[in-house]
């Protein structure tokens, strides 16, 4: 398999078969990363292709210091940060994004509305490792923020969402008991 | 709370879960775990957490997401090459490549325009210079006598797939030798033909309708060769570019297999209630279904991108008399007076015409004849006197 760091020098070079690569590759991941925070399926796809079209303006820029998976979801994540300022004014609850449908509703609606109760950067800290299995350095990039600082900051997430779930786990065991 | 001889920080669980602890601090957090109940509590409640967050699981993302990004106006084809010039130099680059194009193409309008050309050459010009626009334009026809030719190819360098078919109507000279030559045509090009129908008389005129696949390199000499039976009426060429339509059916043919897959590892690798199950195998026989259509689809769309079909129409012109038996005889008496009329009122025409024709020439002869017989006649009577 070719990697990464060489599909985007083939792009510089106006490779569209190099860019259809790169494409299928993350097409999938950066799908799921909106489609977990985008309410709107729509939204999702146009952010999706937004990300795409960004890699390929930003081909040029691309120095390959760090991996290309990272600086994609680099990409990414500005540019929900920036979705999410141009749709600030309708007030939300600290970090909930509505649920996006799920193959299994239930255990999606479970898990959303646990991670919903977790504080936002926490809550975005925990799904790019859980969900977009990034490294810790890999993270610390996206976020910008030091390496221990995502250590210690995953651990918490994690034992915190683990109250949260076992708390509607409780919730849901006394519910069907009555 | 961790206790006082702990050896461990609760965020070396984390990295040790994670994978991200280092070789030679792995094998100390091991050996402390062995032995530390608490510590492998943390553990298990950690890996639990991603448990329970791998169960979010979401739809594939939309089959038309990739022709979009990798062909649509947004994506690959709005993107390069253009974004790749820094937009300081947009402006200068744009204005030097217009004057490029300017010098181009004046000389190559002042070739296609010159009488010497002969008319095979002329028309390979205007074929090349016709040829990027009409792989943008969906249809190019021509009239009669047209000169108007498709691309070369079906399939361009990058990787366009294009239906392209024909619309030939003609009057053969020969109908019979025409209708044995479509047949040597077809073969002689590896097509085939799909459907003949001849109809009418050879009293009314005959019609050949038929439809002719070749393959789609090899259209335009056969159009050629149909061209030389006949004296043509309706010529015409349609171009259909159906790239994007073959990669989104691709794709979707593509998730649809996967879909497929995982559910079958699904059915075999976990149990359920027999509805669960029941429903489970509806999934798979849809998803099946979908898998079938859209193959066919895409086969039929490849199918009319390697074979070109073309359209054919030979019109045999009419060639009988009408015989309506004799006439009555009152029609008869009218007609041969009418015709007597016609006939005498013709031949005072053509006498007056013929007066009207000679005269001029009868009144310069008898001037020029008249007056020395005139004179030789008074003479001679003189002298008799």
């Amino acid at each position: 398999m070719t990697p990464d760091e060489n599909l985007v020098a083939e792009l510089r070079g106006g490779s569209r078969d190099a860019f259809a690569t790169l494409f299928d590759r993350y097409r999938e991941p950066v799908w799921r990363f909106f489609r977990r925070r985008v309410a709107d399926r729509g939204r999702a796809e146009e952010l999706t292709q937004d990300t795409f079209v960004a890699i390929l303006e930003g081909a040029r820029r691309y120095e390959g210091r760090g991996p290309f998976r990272s600086y994609l979801f680099g990409v990414a994540y500005n540019i929900l940060l920036a979705d999410r300022r141009k749709t600030a004014p309708q007030p939300r609850a600290a970090g909930s994004d509505p649920p996006a449908p799920a193959a299994d509703r239930d255990a999606a609606l479970w898990i959303q509305a646990a991670l919903a109760q977790l504080d936002a950067d926490e809550r975005e800290l925990l799904m790019l490792r859980e969900y977009e299995e990034l490294s810790y350095l890999e993270i610390a990039q996206v976020l910008e923020i030091p390496i221990n600082t995502v250590r210690s900051r995953l651990f918490r997430a994690r034992m915190a969402l683990k109250q949260r779930l076992d708390a509607q786990r409780i919730v849901g065991v006394s519910h069907a008991a009555r | 709370m961790q206790p006082v001889d702990h050896p461990l920080d609760p965020e070396e669980l984390t990295e040790y879960v994670d994978g991200e602890v280092s070789l030679e601090r792995r094998a100390d957090v091991e050996s402390h775990l062995a032995t530390c109940a608490a510590c492998q509590k943390t553990v298990r409640d950690l890996r639990g957490v991603s448990r329970d967050l791998a169960a979010w699981s979401l739809e594939a993302a939309p089959n038309a997401l990739r022709a979009r990004v990798l062909f649509g106006k947004a994506g690959f084809g709005r993107q390069w090459p253009v974004r790749w010039i820094p937009s300081w130099a947009t402006v200068p680059v744009l204005g030097l490549t217009a004057l490029a194009a300017l010098l181009i193409a004046v000389p190559l309008g002042r070739y296609s325009q010159a009488p010497a050309i002969d008319a095979r050459s002329e028309s390979r010009v205007s074929t090349v210079a016709e040829g990027a626009e009409r792989s943008r334009a969906p249809s190019v026809t021509g009239r009669a006598g047209s000169t108007a030719e498709a691309p070369q190819t079906s399939q361009t360098s990058l990787g366009s797939r294009i239906i392209r078919t024909a619309t030939l109507q003609l009057v053969p000279k020969d109908f019979d030798a025409a209708r044995a030559t479509v047949d040597r045509i077809v073969a002689d090009a590896g097509g085939y033909l799909g459907t003949v129908v001849v109809s009418g008389t050879r009293a009314t005129g005959r019609t050949l309708a038929a439809t002719v696949n070749v393959p789609a390199t090899r259209l335009d000499e056969t159009v050629r060769a149909f061209r030389t039976l006949g004296e043509v009426v309706q010529d015409s060429q349609n171009a259909t570019d159906v790239t994007e339509r073959l990669v989104d059916l691709e794709a979707r043919l593509a998730n649809s297999r996967n879909s497929e897959r995982r559910m079958n590892e699904l059915l075999r690798t976990r149990t359920g209630t027999l509805t669960e199950v029941l429903e489970a195998e509806r999934e798979v026989a849809r998803v099946r279904e979908e898998i079938e259509r859209l193959d066919a689809q895409r086969k039929s769309l490849a199918d009319k991108v390697t074979f070109s079909a073309i359209t054919l129409q030979f019109d045999e012109p009419k060639k009988s008399s009408m015989d309506l038996g004799p006439l009555p005889l009152t029609t008869r008496i009218r007609n041969a007076f009418i015709e007597g009329l016609r006939s005498a009122f013709a031949g005072a025409v053509e006498a007056l015409l013929v007066v009207l024709q000679v005269a001029p020439a009868l009144l310069l002869w008898a001037l020029l004849l008249g007056v020395p017989i005139w004179r030789i006649w008074r003479w001679r009577a003189r002298v008799a006197a």
